[in-house]
């Protein structure tokens, strides 16, 4: 742990080579611009350390949650996306616990055996004004290209099963 | 073999739907498509009623559960 490589500490691995991922982060709807700017630039050093380079970073703003968390009914969605070794998703997200403002994060991997200097940073301090100010149209509510398509199943007989209908 | 009548079981596929479309990708940051997966009760909807393919449900099942720890579907509908 002690040791920063940046390098994808796998077998199969092609040398030489980084991998993308992409975390969600959920934060605290109190979030102002500003925490979320120290969140971004804090987030910039760590990456740098171990040799990883943000891509992409994403305002979703801030939509209601399918459920609480941490009693919040809403939270800011950010979505970040970027190119390290084996160990940047461990002290990212290491990083992220530490943060008050994170209510949650998840991190997917979207590809292995990436050449690090093919995808350039789009990365600008201009953008991160941007982002850091949530969209001006909270997310209206997408319109419905399939009237209704969850309404085919309703009548799902295991729900009646499940719900001891008589 | 001979004397059967057809299984009554296949007028619950909807192949209509999203399931022809081979090409459809299945992301878990769309929740919208995901929706359209599920129960009114928010449970996965089984491939022989939706009518997807094996390995279109494996990735409507990823999708979903990845889609559920970001609370953008939710666990349960009461």
């Amino acid at each position: 742990m002690s040791e920063v490589t940046g390098q994808v500490l796998s077998v199969s691995a092609k040398k030489g080579t980084k991998r993308e991922y992409e975390t969600i982060l959920i934060l605290r709807p109190a979030s102002n611009k500003n925490n979320i700017l120290d969140l971004v630039h804090k987030m910039q050093g760590v990456f740098e350390k171990f040799g990883a380079s943000l891509i992409k970073i994403e305002n979703w703003g801030n939509r209601t949650l399918a459920y609480p968390i941490k009693r919040s009914a809403t939270g800011i969605y950010l979505y970040w996306r970027y190119i390290g070794g084996s160990d940047i998703v461990h002290e990212f997200e290491r990083n992220l616990r530490y943060t008050d403002a994170v209510l949650r994060y998840y991190t997917v991997k979207v590809d292995e055996d990436v050449d690090a200097t093919a995808r350039p940073s789009e990365i600008t301090e201009d953008l991160l004004q941007t982002i850091s100010e949530p969209p001006p149209e909270p997310e209206p509510e997408p319109v419905r290209e399939v009237e209704e398509p969850h309404s085919v199943f309703s009548n799902d007989d295991e729900e009646g099963l499940e719900e001891g209908v008589p | 073999m001979s004397d059967d009548k057809p299984r009554s079981s296949s007028s619950r596929r909807s192949s209509s739907l999203l399931a022809n479309d081979k090409t459809l990708v299945i992301d878990y940051k769309n929740p919208q498509l995901l929706k359209s997966f599920l129960t009114d009760r928010g449970k996965v909807v089984p491939a022989r009623i939706s009518g997807v393919s094996a390995r279109q449900q494996r990735q409507i099942t990823k999708a979903v559960k990845r889609a559920r720890m970001l609370a953008l579907i939710p666990y349960t509908v009461q």
